[in-house]
């Protein structure tokens, strides 16, 4: 035996109440008289506790080698293991594939078939001659979309949050069918995306619905999606009407958080509607705001199965937004081209990397006071 | 004679376990991505019943897609390796690298011989003499015309040698004095583009086989671009939609709702659809200042050289490429054969009303009018990045975000992109 101690044996503090600690594979079952469930359910947490104790038993001789080899110091590493390799296989390995792809050229997916270009594509991606002016850039769609993006986003969580908001606000309220209600606004939450851009598109076609109602009142036709304008419009209302019940909820799991007393303090204070709600339910709802935007910027900067069916990026390019331009440009364009497509990729990463760093920064301070 | 019994019992069931492992391992299991478009699936489905008859050891699995999944998933599929065994191309000559030479398992003569001019296509720039496949339809762009809308509204319907001008006033005409939104309509498509361009005279390629923009290609497209501008082609659907995405007008076609509707030769199957809620008309090549010309067109059912099986594959590309099974299915979906024996022979289509039997013939006869460049840009391993840029381009420019001329220039490099992309690799 070695001198380190197992932390299977004897690190293990004895919980309050529970009766002697079981001792390794004896199968023995603390007594729980504090537990009132009946008998069954004693009968019940006693086999559940033989089960368990069972295979603890089985799997302790391997972990006392474990750490035996390797220091009980270490030992949380080896309990870190599986998600370490699962976030290294899902989510770190990706991120260095895309990083190799970056520097490699040719419409070739396989790694070894691609030759390498250095810093070729983010040179192609970044020549313009006026940066105010996508036209003068060598890949104009690409600025075009970071530009669409960067309008796009902010209007989209500030009209999320604030339409999110004034809901919950609404839903917080004791109404009649409130369960109703909140079932009604979480259901465009639960359909898929592109079902959500289909059926806008037939109301908003120019033989859609909309102008079919707008025709009835002797107005219209309007080309709702072939005006920059409009689509650009439609792109924000559509993304909000699908999104926002669940924001909504989170918002709402908040404000029922904010403790009643202080309200009822306010109250005797005769405090006016929205005196309360600027001084006690905005500060106090802060952190579940933050917590939408930041969860409202990511979706809104990831945003592409709704716009890609509602409009293809269209007209023109009025509504192409990032994702869908990196899609199109790795997997959609003849021939692919991944390597520029990565580039792309990498850049908007780096940009939402920096998004999130401020983002804490003002988390933190706002914390601070 | 129990005893006897027994030995022999003893004996017969390792044999008979025997047996049976060696008919699992001859099993094969072969998929056929089939584009669905003009529903040749389920024809096919049914003839390959036939094929599994006489090869029992032999199962195909019928993948129908959309057309956009040929372009879109197809290739990515075949360039990771998990591609199907067989595969229903129009992108002949672009998806090139991952085909099988069916050569060493085929009657090469047979091939050549029936299927010359579409295996050309299939081998690309570069030539060669590989058998991937064999070519199933010829396809011709063309138009469509509301018959009844051009009696209706008392205009003549514009000759043969009418130039696209005179189409565009005619069919104008014609919504005007009718109520009909549209005068003229085009799938979103640069393949149809490229129709118009030649026909002005665009020689898409120049002598180093880089993309050019001439007086041709620039005339058709501020033509386009116009009729998008004074509401003679529809904006919803090469102004609305943004990007490479395919798009077709026939439902509204369909519904009274466009006069004229430039498709293709493939459309004619669907034409039935109508019925008589009015008369329609296939009408000759619409000519700019040079040709009257339409994009050839085609598809091919060829043989992935990433399947494990490829003699059993080769067994069934012979058995489809066979006259009498590809012109069944031909037959069906009333599209023109590349089979030289069928073309000579001709095809008895079936349930072909009067107005789809002189379409059939009508687009046919187009085809001797085809430009060079036609031909040229349907047999360029840069066909798809070529349209696609079409595509993604002249609805910038008929949404005012590039000049005309500003839009050409866009064509011209994204193709070069893909050129100089693709050249890296090799």
């Amino acid at each position: 035996m070695s001198s380190t101690t197992s932390i299977w044996q004897s690190t293990r503090p004895p919980l309050p109440n529970s009766g002697p600690i079981v001792e390794k594979g004896t199968g023995s079952l603390p007594p729980v008289p504090e537990l009132s469930g009946g008998i069954v359910g004693i009968i019940v947490k006693a086999l559940l506790g033989s089960i368990g104790s069972f295979l603890a038993g089985l799997i302790e001789p391997l972990m006392a080698t474990v750490q035996r080899l390797i220091g009980i110091k270490r030992m949380p590493w080896l309990f870190l293991t599986p998600n370490l390799v699962a976030v290294g296989v899902f989510a770190l390995f990706p991120v260095l594939l895309n990083v190799y792809y970056a520097f490699t050229g040719s419409d070739r997916v396989y790694p070894g078939e691609r030759p390498f270009v250095g810093t070729d594509n983010f040179r192609i991606l970044l020549n313009c001659g006026d940066y105010t002016n996508p036209s003068s850039c060598t890949r104009d769609l690409f600025w075009r979309a970071l530009y669409n993006t960067a309008a796009f986003v902010p209007v989209q969580v500030i009209a999320l949050t604030i339409v999110s908001l004034i809901t919950a606000l609404v839903l917080n309220r004791p109404l009649r069918g409130l369960g109703f209600f909140r079932a009604i606004f979480f259901l465009p939450v639960m359909l898929s995306p592109v079902v959500v851009a289909l059926v806008w598109r037939w109301i908003l076609q120019r033989q859609g619905l909309l102008n079919g109602l707008a025709g009835g009142v002797g107005l219209g036709p309007f080309d709702w999606l072939g005006t920059p304008s409009f689509s650009f419009f439609w792109s924000v209302f559509v993304t909000v009407w699908a999104r926002m019940g669940f924001y909504t909820l989170i918002l709402l799991a908040g404000l029922q958080a904010i403790p009643r007393d202080v309200y009822e303090a306010a109250k005797m204070d005769s405090a006016s509607p929205w005196r309360v709600f600027s001084k006690i339910t905005l500060p106090l709802l802060q952190p579940t705001l933050l917590v939408v935007v930041v969860l409202g910027t990511i979706g809104a900067v990831q945003t592409f199965d709704e716009l890609y069916v509602l409009t293809g990026g269209g007209p023109g390019s009025a509504t192409l937004l990032l994702i869908q331009h990196i899609y199109e440009t790795g997997f959609a364009a003849s021939p692919r081209n991944l390597g520029l497509a990565a580039a792309a990729s990498l850049l908007v990463g780096v940009v939402l990397l920096l998004l999130t760093l401020l983002q804490f920064r003002f988390a933190r301070r706002s914390y601070d006071g | 004679m129990l005893r006897m019994n027994s030995v022999m019992a003893a004996l017969a069931v390792p044999l008979l376990f025997g047996t049976t492992a060696g008919h699992a391992q001859d099993n094969v299991e072969l998929r056929f991505f089939c584009t669905s478009d003009t529903g040749g699936c389920d024809i096919w489905g049914e003839l390959l019943g036939e094929f599994e008859q006489e090869n029992p050891n032999i199962h195909v699995t019928v993948d129908h897609v959309p057309y956009r999944a040929e372009l879109e998933t197809l290739p990515v599929q075949l360039a990771a390796g998990e591609g199907p065994d067989i595969a229903a191309v129009t992108d002949l000559a672009g998806l090139k690298r991952y085909y099988l030479d069916l050569t060493p398992y085929v009657d090469a003569a047979r091939y050549e011989a029936q299927y010359g001019p579409s295996l050309s296509w299939l081998r690309g720039d570069a030539g060669g003499s590989e058998i991937y496949g064999f070519g199933t339809s010829l396809t011709v762009g063309g138009g469509y015309i509301n018959k009844t809308l051009f009696e209706q509204a008392g205009v003549e319907i514009p000759a043969e040698g009418a130039t696209w001008e005179d189409w565009a006033a005619a069919t104008k005409q014609v919504a005007d004095a009718t109520e009909t939104p549209y005068a003229m309509s085009m799938d979103r498509s640069g393949h149809r583009f490229a129709a118009i361009a030649t026909s002005y005279g665009a020689q898409l390629f120049g002598e180093d086989g880089r993309p050019v923009v001439d007086d041709g290609m620039r005339k058709a497209a501020e033509l386009f671009v116009q009729w998008h501008r004074d509401g003679i082609m529809p904006k919803e659907l090469w102004g609305d939609i943004g990007g490479t995405t395919y798009g077709e007008f026939f439902d509204q076609f369909r519904n009274g709702q466009t006069v004229y509707n430039f498709s293709g030769s493939w459309t004619l199957g669907r034409m039935q659809e109508i019925g008589d809620l009015f008369e329609w008309q296939a009408v000759p090549s619409a000519c700019g200042d040079e040709y009257c010309s339409v994009m050839p067109g085609g598809g091919a059912i060829v043989a992935i050289n990433t399947t494990e099986h490829p003699q059993e594959v080769a067994k069934l590309i012979d058995f489809m490429s066979q006259p009498e099974v590809i012109g069944e299915v031909l037959a069906r979906t009333a599209e023109i054969p590349q089979n030289a024996e069928l073309v000579e022979a001709g095809i008895e289509y079936q349930d072909l009303d009067d107005a789809q039997a002189a379409g059939l013939e009508l687009f046919t006869a187009q085809i001797p009018k085809i430009a060079p460049a036609a031909y040229r840009l349907q047999g360029s391993t840069y066909m798809l990045a070529y349209i696609n840029a079409f595509a993604s381009r002249l609805s910038q420019a008929i949404n005012g975000e590039l000049t005309v001329d500003e839009a050409l220039q866009r064509v011209v490099d994204d193709v070069n992109l893909a050129i100089d992309s693709a050249a890296t690799a090799q």
